[in-house]
């Protein structure tokens, strides 16, 4: 079994920093969305928030390749940002 | 590469970095399950309890006490010998004023459980700090720690996830163990890793959970906002608000020892372990009985009485506190203390501790001992193995070693020393350093086996002697302790025995050159 340092870098940088932002971003998303009283949603999303984060690291080091682990995340942290905006626009404009 | 090989990697790599860390973390919170009886240990001037007296005794006692020293106190507490506490103490709470601060001042005195009069014990951290260590460190500010010990959990939970996808067999792996062959350790790992594989779980995870509102900040701060915002989802979910304030009228407070004796019998056979006051002599007095009963997870709620009627109160309930969220917090909190657990449990828990400290050993000696085996024929060997090697035994020997220092210092150090407890902390980080580089130091001179051996024999010698050195420096030496049936200093002392006998059989194993560090096929240097 062979890795090239480079891709093990970037998927260890990818597991750890990535999946932390991808974490939080998908938790603020869930604390946003779930049809909970605002404490507990909160509570209930960061609890959650520390599956988010192993499932992006398993992910970083599963992918074919370290650019596919990234890209998973980019686009994952970017839906989660877009149901963040959208909801919290839907909040304001109520 | 399969999904399973890249899990393998992920495992062998993520064990490694963090793994002694982890190890760290096992050994020091396993002692927390102990931290009461590890303190009362620590602190041998308070003396045994030579006559049985009654609960009522002890809590007139406590009273008279109280009414000396507490005469301006706000809440008052005393703590009865029962139950896990071999301690007898009052506390009382002080209102804030400019002297005693913003959240005004509690005081603890101990009780000489014959006499009522207080005790002066020597300044310790007890148990308390070895349990701290686990999530706080020491030396280095507490965000830093939190991310630090969170980041090791989180580790462990990929691993854990990781290693349940690479042993697809791991039942059947579960029931092998190779004796005296190289897959022993691999073998013991798998065992120690799957037998309290749910107990790893859920403190991995429960742990991660308890530190949150330090390591996933920016989520409520997403919604509350930093600073104000973050305490007002504090003070939502978890603080409770007082039912009843002081009224400023002063009354005489019903009797506690008649409440007592009702509380007793509301119990359900339960004991009552402390007994409160909330504004001791004011008019809306709160009298609260803690009840100490096996009920499981869910502990017994104490029994309230007003302080003047003596009828019994039922404080409001905020239903915000019991939402279902805070409630999974509150389990999460109460499974990672086991602050239910009775002594049969307690051990378990102490055990699967000390078993997810044995895994993180064993990881790290088989990621070793993987690597001679493969670069036996190469000289250069490895890199980075000589490293693992010398931290390996500096970290799996050396800490054991250092916490037994940490007991030495409690009772050799002055009793007067300015800042005693700082100095009994930093002999345990002092003779680990020593630890850490006695292998550095003798790399050259002897084999890998006999460096092991030297700090396993030292680790015997240091905790067998431990039971002769409480003899030597308090009244509570084994055969007392044992002939009045005090388990709590006894039971101290019999496990530092355990623990000196499992060094001494692992030094053996060695000594009879039992290839069990992989090293067999560089032997020449090994002299017995």
């Amino acid at each position: 079994m062979r890795r090239s340092p480079d891709s093990v870098l970037s998927r260890s940088i990818a597991a750890i920093v990535g999946g932390y932002a991808v974490s939080n971003l998908v938790a603020i998303a869930f604390a946003t969305a779930l049809p909970m009283v605002q404490a507990e949603a909160v509570m209930t999303s960061m609890m959650l928030s520390f599956l988010f984060y192993a499932l992006a690291a398993i992910w970083a080091f599963s992918a074919k390749t370290a650019m596919l682990g990234w890209a998973g995340m980019i686009v994952t942290g970017l839906i989660a940002l877009l149901i963040w905006g959208a909801y919290s626009l839907a909040e304001s404009l109520v | 590469m399969s999904f399973r090989h890249s899990m393998t990697w992920l495992h062998t790599w993520s064990g490694l970095v963090l793994g002694w860390l982890l190890y760290f973390m096992f050994v020091t919170g396993s002692t927390g399950y102990f931290d009461e009886e590890i303190l009362r240990w620590m602190q041998p001037e308070i003396p045994l309890q030579e006559s049985s007296i009654s609960a009522s005794e002890f809590i007139e006692t406590a009273e008279r006490r109280l009414d000396q020293v507490a005469t301006n106190a706000t809440e008052t507490y005393i703590e009865l010998p029962l139950g896990r506490s071999p301690f007898f103490s009052i506390w009382w709470h002080e209102a804030a004023t400019p002297e005693t601060g913003p959240r005004g001042l509690w005081h603890n005195e101990k009780l000489n459980p014959n006499t009522g009069k207080p005790v002066i014990t020597r300044e310790t951290e007890g148990g308390e700090f070895l349990y701290r260590l686990h999530y706080a460190l020491h030396y280095i500010p507490g965000w830093l720690a939190y991310a630090l010990t969170s980041l090791a959990a989180m580790f462990m939970l990929v691993a854990i996830i990781s290693g349940v996808i690479i042993h697809r067999r791991i039942f059947k792996d579960f029931f092998s163990f190779r004796r005296n062959k190289q897959r022993s350790w691999l073998d013991l790992h798998n065992l120690f890793g799957v037998l309290p594989l749910p107990f790893h779980l859920m403190i991995t995870y429960s742990g991660l959970v308890l530190l949150m509102f330090s390591t996933m900040l920016p989520v409520p701060a997403s919604s509350y906002g930093v600073g104000e915002g973050l305490r007002a989802i504090y003070d939502e979910v978890f603080t409770e608000h007082e039912s009843r304030s002081a009224a400023g009228v002063s009354i005489n407070s019903k009797p506690t020892v008649s409440l007592y004796k009702d509380a007793l019998k509301r119990s359900d056979g339960g004991l009552i372990n402390y007994v409160a006051i909330k504004h001791p002599g004011d008019k809306n007095a709160v009298i609260e009985m803690g009840v100490l009963a096996d009920e499981g997870i869910d502990q017994h709620k104490p029994i309230h009485y007003d302080g003047v009627s003596g009828e019994l109160y039922e404080p409001e309930e905020d239903p915000s506190k019991h939402s279902s969220a805070k409630s999974f917090y509150d389990t999460m909190e109460i499974l990672h203390e086991g602050l239910f657990a009775r002594p049969l449990l307690r051990w378990l828990y102490f055990l699967s501790g000390l078993m997810g400290a044995g895994m993180m050993a064993t990881g790290s000696l088989l990621w070793a001992v993987n690597r001679r085996k493969k670069h036996t024929v190469s000289a250069g060997g490895v890199r980075g193995l000589a490293l693992v090697d010398r931290l390996n035994l500096g970290t799996i020997v050396g800490l054991p070693i250092a916490i037994a220092a940490y007991f030495w210092a409690n009772r050799l150090l002055a009793v007067d020393l300015v800042s005693r407890a700082n100095w009994e902390m930093n002999s345990l980080f002092i003779v680990w350093g020593i630890a850490l580089l006695h292998p550095f130091l003798r790399w050259k001179k002897t084999s890998l086996e006999n460096l092991w051996c030297e700090q396993l024999l030292f680790a015997t010698t240091v905790y067998a002697l431990i039971p002769v050195l409480n003899a030597a420096t308090s009244e509570h030496h084994l055969g007392k302790a044992l002939l009045h049936g005090d388990w709590v200093m006894a039971g101290f002392d019999l496990f530092m025995l355990v623990l000196a006998m499992c060094f001494a059989i692992t030094a053996h194993k060695l000594r009879r050159r039992i290839p069990i560090l992989g090293t067999a096929n560089s032997a020449a240097g090994v002299s017995a």
